[in-house]
């Protein structure tokens, strides 16, 4: 990577500001040396093409690669994986499923030279692909159903947050080209034709994220994160407070970004995405019930304001603000606590009372006189004798009639007057007198339901708070609610952004301009600011432009590291000084190079990595010079992730319901769903024990990679869950059914019925005198129930070759 | 190790019925347990000699008053109804008003002469035990950040928790039960299970939330109740193991199948030994009685038969929600709150010692911070216009350690003289947690985990290890 040449310049001017902000010295210092380290990492330099090694026709490129490694290595290569190894392989890898015997069987049996490939294709094009490779994504862009820790019973769910998964799964279906897949992903409203699109939920890449308590610099640094790690593996995120300690970011580059997404906002309704059918008895239901929910806030918020608005309310706060004017703002604010009056409109009655006393003659100084007065009756007899022309029409015939001894009841006059007033200057066209007053936009109660929502009390906004939480829950739950997508727009004014100095928000320094990271750009000349509204299409263009060797590298590592089950940098979020490095630097650039520049096309990388021998390997033929396998002298085995083990589960019982998208759906209590494990409601605040206990995807920060850890913990879901004794009984009765009506010996027409079943393979001679010991001469429900459990939790069933 | 053996031999005797000790063998035996590299939960072993070996995190959700239990402020009660001077007032989260001498008296207890107030009689008795640190600082004084600080030692961002990183570092000394347990009646504190989680680290070093309220019937960890009678388990287990163990010599390199074959022997293990460990009952009553009455009786004894049978750090949160947070009301609540746990923490504290465990066991008490020395000014719809609370402080406030080698019967640092800021040898949080992997064998600067381009630790880029308050 080459700086350009302003940049030591520029250097200076940070070492200035290191100085000032008081870092220590040798921050200084070591993003110097960084910045040299940097010049040479292998990361940052331009992709190559590299001379494919052992040229022949007969091995492929990737072969030709991994070969000449294991030569350098003095490693030898595994035989190739038989038939039904692959079969199996193909279908986990692609699917996340598992091939059921006939498949097996048709393509043991496949004499046409073309059967491997063609199986691949056939398996590519499956809508089982998507919900496969799209759960990897959602890993990636951490996604959850929820927004994370909220207080005051406010709503923690995302509606919505299905669409993006949809889309996710479609656009892989569908083979989208990558670049095509980010740019919507970052910045889908500025690329639609229609304000209802259904691109626009790819958006939900950057929105399902956690909320931090709706704090936006976190919300913005969470997605900072995710753009620079998921899309370029590159930890800009550490530039938040300083230059990176290991990776040329300077803090600046982490503000440019940060300007880009405080750029965008979320609009405050979700656009509808797709036209839903008004006549479905689904969708009337579901709107029947969203408009009586609606109406119980929209009522609550009325309600509210008519007391407000009342003789009595406005008497409350009168009587409150008169009684009140000798105390201090706080003892004022608990007095109108204690009456339950709401003490921020108390204070806005105060405020108006006040500037009324201030001005000679207002239609409220005789009630303000009074209340000052240390003898109101005789202030009343006064008044009695007098026209009083300066006086409010309301109080001068009131003055005419019965005998008024005390403040409380003109209080109570000047209270009928007021409310009377606000309801005629609802209708009157030309407002005079007390209705003009009560017109004034400095009238406490001139307001709007929405309004006098900001005066809350507590108790209030609570209320309102759990009554909303109805109407989400209703638009998250029902199921006719029509989808949405997760958009951003760009905010009508934007501000160039400044750096917050050692992170600190309210600590601002210099404002740097909106445009993309130092290291990633071309070198020798100018970067350019970023205009187009928020930025966040030029950024996406920035992040797949031909400077930018990271994008490319980074996706063929993932993709390869889903496939071989390691990726050839095994840190797939770290490209940086800190990060591994490639164990074969060639064939990654061979692959990223092919990749930007045939299309950015997912499933052809995919399907040239299958077509490979390396892929084909058995995976029993470790060299045992390499033990972590680093060089690929042979296939690596892989383990279920949660949503393989228990899609698995419900396909051998013949229960797993193949219904693409929509609402999340309760994957672990009962009565469990049937539907895919990437269906699964993922709560992102309180996740479900049992998804962490099998290293499920941390859905609060980018998830490089799942974890792999054993513990008994998942031992005990295989033993004890209900999810899996439900399967294992719906095995054992089909068992049962199928022996009562074959001939032959009951315990071995179970086991051979269950193997098949579940292990997609008839038992071994072996294996059939064990499980026949097992079962017993009777075969038991129990006992075949146990031996269902027993295979659906086997290793052969949790591992694939 | 040694402890595990008994519950299982304990279980043994009782189901000799349907099959025998012959028959479970395979299943049992110990050579198996002993981690092999894929273990995340494997014993592992700390940097230097530790001091500690376990802890056990007497949590005070909602922050319990310095002025008023450990950290007494006579020059408080001479200023009662006063405004303290200008520069001894700090803001905080609400107003506060004038000082407000504690409601409570305090005595000196022990050789120490440690003064502990009335609230805490039964823990007072162990005044030659305590460690009591006076000089604690947070960040800011609400409950949310400081809850992460406390736990995660930062703020906002997403962190693992102190336990997790413990059990990260050391792994578990037993199998059979989760490495890190967290007991909180009835519910979740705020911000919930933020509190435990493992953030970065594998899901695995999270903390296992146990209700010590729940119903006998209902289950304490999720599928720890075995599905199956055992009569009908074991020969199914047996039955695994041998398909496992015919595909597992198949595939000699991978270390990962064999891992899968003892989780299920461990699991196998864990439905007695965990439902064991948390069943009270099985206690004398002369132990049940010592602790008293109550829920928090039962977690304090769930604690100590947790730790005992090698569970790696126990954390008790006094209730749901934060019910130490006293804004108004201060003497009658603190009075309840601290009658509810004082007993059973004193217990708790013998009962380590009569065992010998307390050397071992760093047991630490304390909140997510302290309280205002100034009483709390009405707050409309927040504390009811009562004027007799204290507000939340993070400018000073009161932790006390015992057990696992810390100095007993010792003071450090202090408050000024209201007790609103540490004024001498200030202990951030920060420096609590370095000091406390220290005492577990850690230098906190090299307890680290690898993620986003750079090494994480609990401390992030802070903490000093406070070498005066280790013994």
């Amino acid at each position: 990577m080459l700086f350009p040449p302003s940049f030591q310049h520029r250097l200076i001017t940070t070492f200035l500001v290191v100085l000032h902000t008081g870092l220590p010295i040798w921050a200084k210092s070591s993003f110097e040396t960084t910045l040299v380290h940097a010049k040479t990492h292998w990361a940052f330099q331009p992709i190559a093409k590299p001379k494919v090694p052992l040229a022949s026709e007969k091995i492929l490129a990737i072969d030709a690669f991994v070969l000449a490694r294991l030569q350098e290595e003095d490693l030898t290569a595994a035989p190739s994986a038989n038939r039904k190894t692959l079969i199996h392989r193909l279908y986990h890898d692609l699917h996340g499923l598992k091939p059921r015997l006939e498949d097996i069987q048709r393509f043991v049996n496949d004499k046409h030279p073309q059967a491997y490939a063609q199986l691949v294709d056939r398996l590519l094009a499956s809508p089982r692909f998507g919900e496969r490779w799209g759960r990897h994504w959602l890993d990636l862009a951490r996604y959850a159903d929820t927004k994370g820790y909220l207080a005051g019973g406010e709503s923690r769910a995302y509606p919505f947050a299905y669409t993006y998964r949809d889309w996710t799964i479609r656009a892989l279906n569908q083979d989208m080209p990558f670049d095509e897949f980010v740019r919507k992903q970052l910045a889908a409203d500025a690329l639609v034709s229609s304000p209802d699109h259904p691109d626009l939920a790819a958006l939900g890449f950057l929105t399902v994220g956690p909320r931090f308590l709706n704090r936006k610099q976190l919300i913005i640094d969470d997605r900072i994160d995710l753009v620079t790690r998921g899309l370029m593996g590159f930890t800009v995120a550490c530039a938040r407070c300083h230059d990176h300690f290991h990776d040329p970011v300077p803090q600046e580059d982490y503000y440019s970004l940060y300007g880009i997404f405080n750029a965008s906002s979320e609009p405050k309704e979700f656009p509808l995405i797709a036209s839903s059918n008004q006549n479905s008895k689904l969708y009337r239901e579901f709107q029947n019930g969203l408009d009586k929910l609606q109406s119980e806030v929209n009522n609550h918020l009325a309600e509210q304001l008519q007391f407000a608005q009342s003789t009595k309310g406005i008497l409350a706060y009168l009587e409150l603000t008169l009684e009140g004017f000798h105390l201090d703002a706080n003892d004022f604010e608990t007095q109108a606590a204690k009456r339950k009056l709401f003490p921020k409109l108390a204070k806005a009655w105060r405020t108006y009372l006040e500037a009324k006393a201030k001005v000679k003659v207002s239609y409220l100084t005789p009630l303000l006189s009074l209340s000052r007065s240390k003898d109101p009756s005789s202030m009343i007899a006064q008044w009695k004798k007098k026209s009083n022309p300066s006086f409010p029409a309301f109080l001068r015939s009131k003055l005419q009639g019965t005998q008024p001894l005390e403040l409380g009841e003109v209080t109570q006059w000047y209270a009928e007057a007021l409310s009377e007033a606000i309801e005629r200057a609802k209708t009157s066209e030309s407002k005079k007198g007390l209705e003009h007053a009560v017109s004034a936009s400095n009238f406490p109660v001139h307001l709007t339901p929405a309004e006098l929502e900001k005066h809350f009390d507590t108790k209030a906004r609570n209320r309102t708070n759990a009554l909303r939480a109805k109407v989400e829950k209703h638009r998250a739950e029902h199921p006719g609610s029509p989808p949405r997508a997760m958009t951003l727009q760009d905010n009508a004014k934007i501000s160039e952004p400044r750096i917050f100095l050692r992170g600190n928000f309210s600590n601002r320094g210099d404002q740097v301009p909106r445009r993309f990271l130092v290291a990633l750009s071309p070198s020798g000349q100018p970067r350019a600011n970023y205009t187009k509204g928020s930025g966040r299409l030029e950024l996406a263009e920035s992040i797949l432009s031909a400077h930018n060797p990271l994008t490319a590298r980074v996706m063929v590592n993932r993709i390869w590291s889903h496939l071989i089950g390691k990726g050839i940098v095994r840190t797939p979020s770290d490209f940086g000084l800190m990060g591994d490095a490639p164990t074969h630097p060639d064939l990654l650039d061979y692959l990223a190079s092919r990749f930007r520049d045939q299309g950015w096309k997912i499933k052809s990388t995919i399907r040239e990595i299958l077509l490979s021998q390396t892929y084909r390997r058995t995976s029993l033929g470790l060299d045992p010079k390499d033990p972590d396998n680093l060089f690929l002298s042979s296939m690596n085995a892989k383990r279920l992730s949660f949503e393989a083990m228990r899609d698995g589960m419900l396909q051998v019982s013949g229960e797993l319901d193949l219904k693409m998208g929509g609402l999340p759906q309760k994957m672990l209590r009962a009565p469990f769903s049937k539907r895919r494990g990437v269906y699964g409601y993922v709560d992102r605040q309180n996740l479900e024990p049992i998804l962490s206990v099998f290293d499920f995807a941390n859905p609060n920060i980018h998830a490089p990679k799942r974890v792999e850890t054993t513990v008994p913990q998942q031992a005990l879901f295989a033993l004890n869950d209900p999810f899996v004794i439900e399967r294992a009984r719906k095995l054992a009765k089909d068992s049962i059914a199928h022996a009562d009506q074959h001939s032959g010996k009951r315990a071995e027409v179970i086991s051979r019925f269950l193997y098949t079943r579940i292990l997609s393979r008839t038992p071994k001679p072996q294996e059939l005198r064990t499980t026949r010991d097992f079962l017993g001469e009777k075969a038991s429900l129990a006992k075949v129930e146990d031996l269902g459990q027993t295979l659906l939790v086997s290793n052969e069933f949790f591992f694939v070759d | 190790m040694n402890d595990l053996h008994l519950p299982r031999r304990h279980f043994l005797s009782q189901c000799g019925m349907g099959f025998g000790l012959s028959a479970l063998a395979p299943l049992l035996s110990s050579s198996l347990l002993q981690g092999k590299g894929v273990n995340p939960m494997a014993p592992k072993g700390p940097h230097f000699a530790p001091k500690a070996k376990r802890v056990i995190h007497l949590f005070m959700n909602g922050g319990p008053s310095h002025m008023d239990t450990f950290d007494p402020k006579p020059e408080l009660d001479k200023w009662h109804g006063k405004l303290l001077p200008e520069e001894s007032r700090f803001k905080t989260e609400r107003k506060t008003g004038t000082a407000f001498g504690s409601p409570f008296a305090f005595k000196r207890y022990g050789q120490s002469g440690l003064p502990v107030s009335e609230l805490f009689p039964h823990v007072a008795k162990h005044a030659d035990d305590l460690c009591v640190i006076r000089s604690m600082q947070a960040d800011v004084p609400n409950h949310e950040p400081s809850l992460m600080l406390m736990n995660c030692g930062e703020n906002q961002l997403v962190r693992p928790s102190m336990g997790s990183w413990v059990t990260y570092g050391l792994g578990t000394e037993n199998n059979n039960l989760p490495g890190f347990v967290v007991l909180c009646p009835n519910g979740y504190p705020v911000t919930e299970t933020q509190n435990w989680r493992s953030a970065f680290l594998p899901g695995i070093y999270q903390g296992t939330y146990v209700n010590p309220a729940r119903k006998a019937e209902e289950e304490i960890i999720p599928n720890l109740n075995p599905a199956r009678s055992v009569e009908r388990q074991a020969p199914q287990l047996q039955l695994l193991a041998k398909l496992n163990r015919q595909h597992a010599d198949q595939r000699p390199y991978d270390d990962r199948l064999e891992a899968r074959i003892r989780s299920f022997e461990l699991a196998y293990r864990m439905q007695m030994d965990a439902s064991d460990a948390f069943d009270v009952s099985k206690e004398p009553q002369s132990v049940r009685e010592s602790y008293g009455e109550g829920v928090h009786a039962k977690q304090c004894l769930m604690a100590r038969r947790l730790v005992e049978r090698g569970v790696r750090f126990v954390q008790l949160w006094h209730g749901k929600a934060q019910p130490w947070d006293s804004h108004d009301e201060i003497e009658k609540n603190h009075r309840r709150l601290a009658q509810e746990c004082d007993q059973a923490i004193g217990a708790l504290l013998t009962d380590l010692k009569e065992r010998g465990l307390l050397e071992e066991t760093l047991v630490l008490w304390g909140g997510e911070f302290g309280r205002t020395p100034t009483v709390e000014l009405p707050k409309p719809g927040s504390n009811a216009g009562k004027v007799n609370g204290r507000d939340h402080n993070h400018h000073g406030f009161t932790v006390w350690m015992a057990g696992g080698g810390v100095k007993p019967g010792h003071i450090h640092g202090a408050t000024d003289p209201f007790g609103f800021q540490a004024i001498e040898k200030p202990v951030h949080v920060h420096d609590l947690h370095a000091t406390m992997l220290h005492l577990l064998g850690f230098d906190h600067e090299r307890l680290t985990y690898r993620y986003a381009g750079r090494d994480f630790r609990l401390t992030d880029v802070h903490g000093k290890v406070v070498t005066e308050v280790i013994a």
